[in-house]
């Protein structure tokens, strides 16, 4: 009787978890379908398969100075230099501090993990008007910088892990044969590490493809915007614009890029959030 | 010799620190500083005039209904979605931990996971679509199987909220099951093993052995569920404009969101910078609070040694 019972309690859940996936699966589909669809289709049944499939919906959206290819290219500029930039600067610094002991490497390493605490929403009006004095608002670089630098905590909070769990046996060894710090550092940890440093910068990547927030406060010229903050343009214009079928071309421009870079990558991005947790 | 290595690796050591502090202090931590010093004035910001109000603008905040209506949703997000998104992911991992099958596994935790990778932006237009009144896929399923009552109009301010909260829902679930199957994997297959022997169901097994043992896990997600709710932005904005209303409507807007647009709304701009940087600082605090709650109440029902 109870095994019974467990066994349909399995099954309820299995149901439950296929429904979900399905569902998932299914939103994913819809958008692609739907962004085929003249914004008259979409007005006579939103869940149906077009009658015609519009490319030219794509086309509309994406040209222009302020099309949403433009977009694209800002939010790749700015994401592909600030994920560069946040590497080069907690590479070496959760090298030093998760290998070599110094005083006060733990509370500095104490002091940025409790960044990963601080909300970019408490500051972000702070933030704004430093950036303002420095003349970094609504500018493509500044937004590039402040990425970089929110993006630290978290940052070297998961290579400082990875480091760890490389052996020091290896540097030591090396030690002794009297190579640099610089040395060890370069030939030794960072090809050790690569895999780690590659997941969190795919990780940092789409995280900052998805960014919103800080585009909306930083950056006002229309030329300027990113991926997100164009699409988020394209919805408050819908009320005149009325071009539904655009809106989910859109949608799909703005998706596809993160998730098929996710698919590709699964598994250094499961990494990339794991990392902390690690063999406790 | 000896002393000359010793030179390199400090100055190696100040290069790889000394820079990435300074950043990390000016631009996170001195303007914490600054939030708390702004949120003691009456200013626009534009201006040059600061009113200095000691501390009005926290007594105000007290008595402002639309914030405090914020704070309100907040703690629903953080209890309710907590319960729902931990709940869910507890009972998936048990499903997804029985799994015979490695690649399914790693399969089913790659499409749970999706949503996270996905712009705020674009699910909160996905999602206005799903529950509008006229051609969404919820009140126009529910019209099909007979159920056209329970259309209650899922993007009215009464309801709106859990419209909203199923889709935070949605996208967590994906986020903390990847971290929860991460904390099962750790579990030493012998103790399932010598369980198996002794009866026990799958179901025993995960609650008597799983569970217990992902205490820590449990815990780091409930942190992380609290920074969330306060934080969460762009799925709320933006769900909440798409729906026509062009603003955020107050039954779904969090601390966050009240923030922005009391700071930086650009449809209706208040402009009370002061104010705005007075929530800020209660949200800083609330998060620290609670997490740090969080902290004391699984220190108390302590750890499992394995």
């Amino acid at each position: 009787m109870k095994i019974r019972f467990s066994e349909i309690f399995r099954y309820l859940i299995n149901t439950f978890l296929v429904g979900w996936m399905g569902f998932t699966i299914f939103i994913f589909l819809w958008i692609i379908m739907t962004s085929f669809k003249s914004s008259r289709g979409i007005y006579m049944g939103v869940w149906k398969l077009p009658s015609t499939w519009h490319v030219d919906n794509y086309v509309r959206v994406l040209e222009g100075t302020t099309g949403l290819a433009r977009f694209m290219a800002n939010s790749i500029g700015v994401i592909s230099a600030a994920t560069l930039l946040v590497i080069m600067l907690s590479t070496p610094l959760a090298y030093v501090l998760s290998k070599i002991e110094f005083p006060g490497s733990s509370s500095i390493s104490m002091f940025f993990i409790i960044g990963l605490g601080i909300p970019v929403q408490s500051i972000f009006i702070p933030l704004y008007l430093i950036m303002n004095r420095i003349q970094l608002t609504d500018s493509l670089i500044g937004l590039t910088g402040l990425y970089a630098v929110l993006s630290l905590p978290f940052t070297v909070y998961i290579l400082m892990g990875f480091f760890k769990t490389i052996p020091s046996s290896i540097e030591d060894s090396a030690r002794i044969d009297g190579a640099s710090a610089w040395q060890s550092f370069r030939t030794i940890m960072i090809p050790l590490a690569r895999s780690g440093i590659i997941s969190v910068a795919i990780y940092n990547f789409v995280m900052l493809w998805k960014e919103f927030l800080l585009a909306l406060v930083f950056i006002s010229g229309e030329a300027k915007q990113t991926i997100s903050l164009g699409l988020y343009s394209m919805v408050t214009k819908m009320t005149y614009t009325g071009d539904w079928g655009g809106l989910f071309a859109g949608v799909v421009l703005v998706v596809m890029p993160s998730v098929v870079f996710y698919i590709i990558f699964a598994r250094q991005f499961v990494r990339g959030i794991t990392m902390g947790i690690g063999k406790a | 010799m000896e002393e000359l290595k010793k030179q390199r690796y400090r100055n190696f050591i100040i290069v790889a620190t000394v820079p990435v502090l300074l950043l990390y202090i000016m631009f996170m931590i001195v303007p914490i500083g600054q939030s708390f010093y702004y949120s003691l004035f009456e200013w626009t910001g534009f201006t040059k005039e600061m009113t200095p109000v000691g501390f009005r603008n926290y007594t105000s905040l007290v008595g402002d209904d639309v914030f405090l209506q914020t704070v309100v949703n907040t703690v629903k997000y953080v209890f309710i979605g907590g319960a729902l998104i931990l709940g869910i992911t507890s009972l998936f991992t048990y499903a997804i931990n029985n799994f015979k099958s490695d690649s399914l596994k790693r399969l089913v935790q790659t499409i749970l996971f999706v949503p996270n990778t996905i712009a705020p932006v674009a699910l909160g237009i996905i999602w206005t679509f799903i529950f509008d009144p006229n051609w969404g896929l919820v009140p126009g399923s529910l019209r099909k199987i007979g159920l056209d009552a329970l259309n209650i109009g899922w993007l009215s301010d009464d309801h709106i909220f859990w419209a909203a909260l199923s889709l935070l829902v949605w996208i967590h679930v994906g986020y903390f099951i990847v971290i929860f199957l991460a904390g099962a994997d750790r579990i030493p297959i012998t103790l399932y093993e010598s369980a198996e022997l002794d009866g026990a169901t799958t179901w025993q097994r995960f609650t008597n052995i799983t569970m217990p043992l992902m205490r820590d896990v449990v815990e780091i997600c409930l942190s992380l569920w609290i920074v969330f709710s306060f934080k969460i932005f762009g799925y709320l904005y933006v769900f909440g404009a798409a729906g026509g209303i062009g603003y955020t409507p107050v039954p779904i807007r969090n601390i966050s969101i009240q923030l922005f647009l009391t700071g930086f709304g650009k449809r209706m701009p208040i402009n009370k910078l002061g104010y705005a940087c007075a929530m800020g600082v209660v949200l800083l605090l609330s998060v620290a609070f609670l997490v740090y709650l969080v902290r004391k109440l699984f220190g108390l029902i302590g750890s499992v040694e394995y």
